[in-house]
């Protein structure tokens, strides 16, 4: 049990070094497992957001006026 | 009872009115406030700084109004504090951090804490918060907690702690908080007072540091439903230099709260608002239900996914704003914080927009809704204050996470910018605990006749926590 959650750590560690590397955003070894852990929490709220059907017709709700 | 005690339980109405006749000076209310603020608010840690100079200059200029025989404005002689994310002229904007620490003075006030200074208040200092508003305890590592004057050992709540607990505790009858997913609602249902949220783009930001544009509301707290609506009054209105500042006509609030909820709907969340909560919540929420004599229930659909997609939009809004900090100094963030900014400058933009269009869905959805009621009611929070420090809190059995749990019921509200009053349970034990009175948008008049009702039948009531 305790293995696989190590496992699963790192795994989610890595993934947020990757999404960092993307935005050029140095993460520092104390703080990657906090932020991966947070990092995970963010990405189960959105797959909620993600599955659900939205019409097409539907945009974005902030809306630019010039 | 002293002077000073006698003048802490007088709310905002009350003191203007004092000072307006001619009965009280405004330098006798501002001298009994700093003497208040400078005996409890040492054990309390709601102020981060008090402004004695610029309090006594307005005291003097309401006072000499009053004498030459003109008006001084609503708020005459009325001690104000705000949240220490809105500038006030001549002190640093600490909004929570000791990065803005270092940043020079404001040079002009908010446009709220102009809109109080023009109205006659007497703005007496700046309130401790979470750092950059993201979280729900104040629990600020940089200055120390902000604690419950309801007991000192647990949580006043936030983003706005000091907002809440200077009110609870009588150093002003006033305070200004903002509110993203909950921030002004929360600390006014744990420290016991009312607060109220009004609808999106109601109240000018300008001036104000953001935390996520998009959900960012200014809001007022006070232990009266006569003052949240002056506070309204005063602070509402359209500004251009706030981009989400809504055109609309002004519509004054005080004048209309006290016709009764004859005509109003009026109907309680069921679903999701009534889960994942202490039972005691909805024991407070039912006195509030029964006093109204409600019956209807209705369903807001897909609380949860809202709620989802508003932390997903508040961590990636929150996250841009000091990414260039989080770059190059992410040690001198408060760590209560800082890993959830860094998490949130890693949310892929197909998920932020996501959020953002089902934002547009809900809206339709909840506007769907409010054609056959008026008025909403729910928990504010789902549980009491906690311990400070304390992490995780059982509920229905199993383990869950304080601090953003502390968000389940009013950040599904807010993610649409509704209008809601936040009103302290009468005879909640041994803590405080709120109600949510919700509106259509822009209906502020509707939910503050809810809470005076409430107020009147004292079902409602924020007394002064008296010192143990």
């Amino acid at each position: 049990m305790a293995d696989h959650q190590d496992q699963e750590g790192e795994v989610h560690e890595q993934e947020a070094l990757q999404a960092a590397a993307l935005v050029g955003l140095p993460i520092r070894a104390e703080h990657l497992s906090g932020v991966a852990a947070h990092f995970r929490i963010l990405r189960d709220r959105a797959e909620l957001v993600m599955s659900f059907p939205l019409p097409d017709d539907i945009e974005p709700a902030p809306v630019f006026r010039p | 009872m002293s002077a000073a005690d006698g003048l802490a339980n007088l709310d905002a109405m009350a003191t203007a009115a004092a000072v307006r006749s001619g009965e009280l000076k405004a330098t006798e209310v501002l001298d009994a406030t700093l003497a208040r603020i400078a005996e409890r608010d040492p054990a309390i840690n709601s102020f981060t700084t008090v402004t004695e100079g610029r309090a006594r200059a307005e005291a003097e200029r309401v006072d000499r109004v009053v004498a030459d025989g003109e008006d001084p404005g609503p708020l005459a002689g009325v001690p104000v504090a705000v949240k220490n994310l809105f500038d006030i002229r001549d002190v640093v904007t600490l909004s929570g951090s000791a990065i803005d620490a270092e940043s020079a003075p404001a040079t002009a006030d908010a446009a709220a804490v102009a809109s109080l200074t023009r109205a006659g208040a007497l703005v007496v200092g700046a309130l401790n918060m979470d750092e950059y508003a993201y979280g729900f305890t104040n629990e600020n590592s940089h200055v120390g907690p902000c604690r419950n004057p309801h007991d000192l050992a647990r949580v006043a709540g936030g983003s706005s702690g000091g907002s809440g607990a200077a009110v609870a505790a009588g150093l002003v009858p006033l305070t200004l908080g903002t509110d993203t997913n909950g921030s002004v609602r929360v600390p006014a249902a744990l420290c016991g007072t009312f607060g109220f949220k009004p609808t999106f783009g109601r109240i000018s930001r300008r001036g104000a540091t953001l935390f996520a544009p998009s959900l960012d509301h200014v809001g007022p707290l006070a232990r009266s439903v006569h003052d949240l609506a002056l506070g309204f009054d005063v602070l509402h209105g359209f500004d251009s230099a706030d981009p989400v500042s809504l055109s609309r006509p002004v519509e004054h609030t005080l004048a209309h709260i006290d016709q009764g909820i004859a005509g109003l709907r009026i109907a309680v969340a069921d679903d999701y608002f009534t889960r994942g909560c202490h039972r005691i919540v909805l024991d407070a929420l039912d006195k509030v239900v029964s006093a109204l004599s409600v019956s209807r229930r209705v369903t807001i659909p897909e609380a949860e996914r809202a709620r989802a997609a508003a932390m997903v939009i508040t961590a990636t809004e929150g996250a841009s704003l000091h990414l260039s900090d989080l770059m190059t100094r992410p040690d001198d963030f408060d760590p209560m914080t800082r890993d959830r900014f860094l998490a949130g400058a890693l949310v892929p933009g197909a998920h932020y927009l996501r959020a953002q269009r089902f934002r547009a869905w809900y809206r339709r959805e909840v506007a769907a809704l409010f054609k056959s009621v008026d008025v909403i009611l729910a928990p504010t929070t789902p549980f009491a204050a906690t311990p400070i420090g304390q992490r995780s809190i059982e509920v229905d059995g199993r383990d869950v996470v304080v601090a953003p749990n502390m968000g389940l019921f009013t950040q599904p509200l807010s993610f649409v910018g509704l209008p809601v009053v936040s009103v302290p349970v009468a005879g909640s034990e041994p803590m405080p605990l709120g109600v949510q009175v919700i509106g259509a948008p822009y209906a502020e008049k509707n939910v503050l006749r809810v809470a005076a009702a409430l107020e009147a039948m004292g079902v409602a009531s924020a007394p002064v926590v008296q010192p143990r």
